[in-house]
C-alpha cells in the first residue's frame, strides 16, 4: 500500500483526519534499531570451534611428525622453573616405596627362617620375655610383612608404569 | 605403557603361587610318610631327632600358604589394571591416529581440489 515516496497513507500523519499541517510540526524520524551495516573493510570472521590441541593422545610408536608435537605438547606442559623441588622429590619418594618393600621382603623372609629354626628346636622355646617374644614375632609378622612388601613392590610398578610413559622414548 | 610394567607383577604372582603350592606341599609330604621306630635301642638317635625335625618344620610353611596367596591375588589384580591402563592407552592413541590420518587425507584432498581449479 505504501506509495512511490515510502509513504503509507493508512498510517501517515498527514492523511489523518483532523490534521493541521500548522500545528503538527513534523518529527524527526527515529532511528531505526537493529544491526548496522558496516560501511566499509571486510567483515571479522570468528571461529566457532576452536583448534584442536596439537596432541590428543600420546602414540605407542612414535614417527618423525608426531615427535615433533610431543616435543611441543611437552615443552608446554613443562613446568615453571621456579618449581624443581617436585620433580626432583617425587622420583626419590618412588625410590623409597621400592626400598621400604625390598626391606619388608628381606625382614620377612629372616623372621620366616627363625620361625623354621624355633620349629625344629627339640628343646622348646625358653619360657624368658625375650625369647618368647623373639617366637611371637618369627610366628606371626612373616605373613603380614610378605604381603605389605609384595604390595610396596606392585605399586612401585604402577607408579613407574604410569609415570614413565612420557619419558620413554 | 611397555609391556614388562604389565608382566612384571604377573610375574610375581606366579612366584608367590609356586611359594604357596611349595609350602602346601612341604607341610604336607612329611605328614603323608610313614616311619617306623622300634625303640629297642638300636635305632640312631639322632636320626629319629632328624625325622621329627623334618615334620615339625613344616607347620611354619602351612603358616604361610594364606599369606602366599594373598601376596599372589594381590599381584594379580595390580597385573591387571596395569593391563586395562596399557589397552586404555593404546585405543586412545589408535583413535588419535585414527582422526590425524583422517584430517591430513582431508586437507590433501582440499590442497589438490584448489590446485585443480
Amino acid at each position: 500500500m505504501a506509495t512511490d515516496t515510502g509513504i503509507d497513507p493508512r498510517y501517515a500523519a498527514q492523511f489523518q483526519r483532523g490534521f493541521d499541517p500548522a500545528r503538527h510540526v513534523a518529527e524527526p524520524m527515529p532511528e531505526p534499531r537493529g544491526p548496522v551495516r558496516i560501511s566499509a573493510g571486510p567483515l571479522t570472521v570468528a571461529q566457532r570451534v576452536p583448534p584442536p590441541p596439537p596432541v590428543a593422545e600420546r602414540p605407542l610408536i612414535p614417527g618423525p611428525a608426531v615427535d615433533r608435537a610431543v616435543v611441543a605438547h611437552r615443552a608446554a606442559e613443562a613446568p615453571p622453573a621456579d618449581e624443581p623441588e617436585f620433580s626432583a622429590t617425587r622420583p626419590r619418594l618412588e625410590w623409597a616405596v621400592l626400598l621400604v618393600g625390598l626391606g619388608m621382603l628381606a625382614l620377612a623372609v629372616l623372621l620366616f627362617l627363625q620361625a623354621v629354626d624355633l620349629s625344629t628346636d627339640y628343646t622348646g622355646i625358653g619360657s624368658a620375655f625375650d625369647d618368647q617374644l623373639r617366637s611371637l614375632a618369627a610366628n606371626a609378622l612373616p605373613g603380614p610383612l610378605l604381603v605389605a612388601g609384595v604390595v610396596a613392590v606392585c605399586l612401585w610398578i604402577a607408579l613407574r608404569a604410569v609415570r614413565l610413559p612420557r619419558s620413554e622414548p | 605403557m611397555r609391556l614388562r610394567w604389565v608382566l612384571a607383577p604377573a610375574g610375581i604372582a606366579v612366584v608367590m603361587a609356586g611359594l604357596a603350592v611349595g609350602a602346601t606341599a612341604r607341610y604336607l609330604v612329611p605328614q603323608l610318610q610313614s616311619a617306623a621306630f622300634t625303640f629297642d635301642g638300636t635305632e640312631d638317635q639322632a636320626e629319629m631327632d632328624a625325622y621329627f625335625a623334618w615334620v615339625n618344620s613344616g607347620w611354619p610353611y602351612y603358616t604361610m600358604v594364606p599369606w602366599l596367596a594373598t601376596a599372589a591375588l594381590l599381584a594379580v589384580v595390580a597385573a591387571l589394571a596395569l593391563a586395562a591402563r596399557r589397552a586404555q592407552l593404546q585405543a586412545g592413541s589408535a583413535s588419535a591416529t585414527a582422526s590425524r590420518d583422517a584430517s591430513s587425507a582431508a586437507s590433501v584432498s582440499a590442497g589438490s581440489a584448489e590446485s585443480i581449479s
